[in-house]
């Protein structure tokens, strides 16, 4: 039985990492090498794509932004630019338009590299043909800047602090409202067992008594 | 913009609740601190030989209704303005900054 309640915390455990990795902004620094505009039609792999932009239509097929890249190691890196809208999640992008010019500003050669750090979420995949949502492109100084992730660290510490509220919440509610109610429940029902032993006790005193009476009879 | 009108008022009801949450939490908190200085009083006047004293519910009432008024119970208002103003904030990050 610990097996199964391990197993699923393990699973709940992955599930949340997993979720948290796609949500949650990350940074790459790459070199931008082209953008494109691309008719797509959302088949199985909806889900991993976002809302059209704010103020148009929902249809099974639209245009899409994409940002091509190249990171430092030569691979390629492709990001699709969409509106978040209002939807989630919640990054309010609403400027995909003006991050598709700002892209198209810093594209560079490979001789002449701008490096730029792309602010981005999700996951590239090709075997889905899944594609990292950019939401922000900023010049940095090289392929070795350091960039420190201060909102995923200040939304992290945020959540760590409403587990811990409602725990602190529950606990509360636990020990004025249901713990109280269940020593008078308790102590109710030892009441029961004492009245129902006794009430034993009794009939078995008189059964005895009934008993050594026809037994005095008998003689 | 419709998307916009239904998360807000999505987003302030759910506001709305915990803001109620959080006030019944704090008000059970403090007729705790409460009960526990009624005690105090009571074994501080018993040491100290009798006095007139107010039963539990009567302090712990009186108490609650200063609470009531106190700066710490306007506090919980934090939890509407907080969230909103975050939301303010990253809009205006996302897309004008």
């Amino acid at each position: 039985m610990t097996y199964v309640k391990w197993g699923v915390g393990v699973v709940l455990a992955l599930f949340l990492f997993a979720f948290f990795h796609y949500t949650l902004p990350q940074h790459d620094i790459v070199r931008i090498v082209g953008t494109e505009n691309r008719r797509i039609d959302f088949g199985e792999n909806s889900i991993f794509w976002a809302s059209p932009d704010v103020g148009t239509s929902q249809l099974s097929n639209r245009d899409v932004f994409f940002i091509q890249t190249q990171l430092p190691n030569g691979k390629p890196m492709v990001y699709r630019n969409e509106d978040t809208g209002w939807g989630w999640p919640p990054y309010f992008k609403l400027d995909s338009s003006n991050l598709q010019a700002e892209a198209a500003s810093l594209v560079s050669p490979k001789a002449d590299p701008i490096w730029v750090s792309v602010t981005h979420y999700g996951w590239r995949n090709e075997w889905l043909t899944i594609f990292p949502n950019a939401v922000g492109v900023k010049v940095v100084s090289g392929p070795e800047a350091t960039i420190i992730p201060w909102a995923n660290i200040v939304i992290l510490v945020l959540l760590l602090l409403i587990v811990l509220l409602i725990r602190a919440m529950w606990r509360q509610f636990k020990e004025r409202s249901i713990d109280p109610v269940l020593e008078d429940v308790g102590e109710a029902w030892d009441d029961v067992e004492d009245r129902a032993d006794a009430a034993g006790d009794y009939g078995r005193g008189l059964w005895a008594k009934i008993k050594a009476k026809f037994g005095a009879l008998k003689r | 913009m419709i998307g916009f009108f239904r998360n807000g008022a999505l987003g302030l009801f759910v506001l709305s609740a915990l803001y109620v949450l959080m006030s019944i939490y704090l008000r059970s908190l403090a007729r705790e601190r409460y009960e526990n200085d009624w005690a105090d009083q009571q074994a501080q006047q018993s040491a100290q030989g009798a006095g007139t004293t107010m039963s539990r519910d009567e302090f712990v009432e009186a108490r609650l209704q200063d609470y009531k008024k106190s700066l710490r119970a306007k506090l919980v208002l934090l939890v509407f303005i907080v969230p909103i103003t975050a939301v303010a904030a990253v809009i205006y990050l996302m897309n004008y900054a």
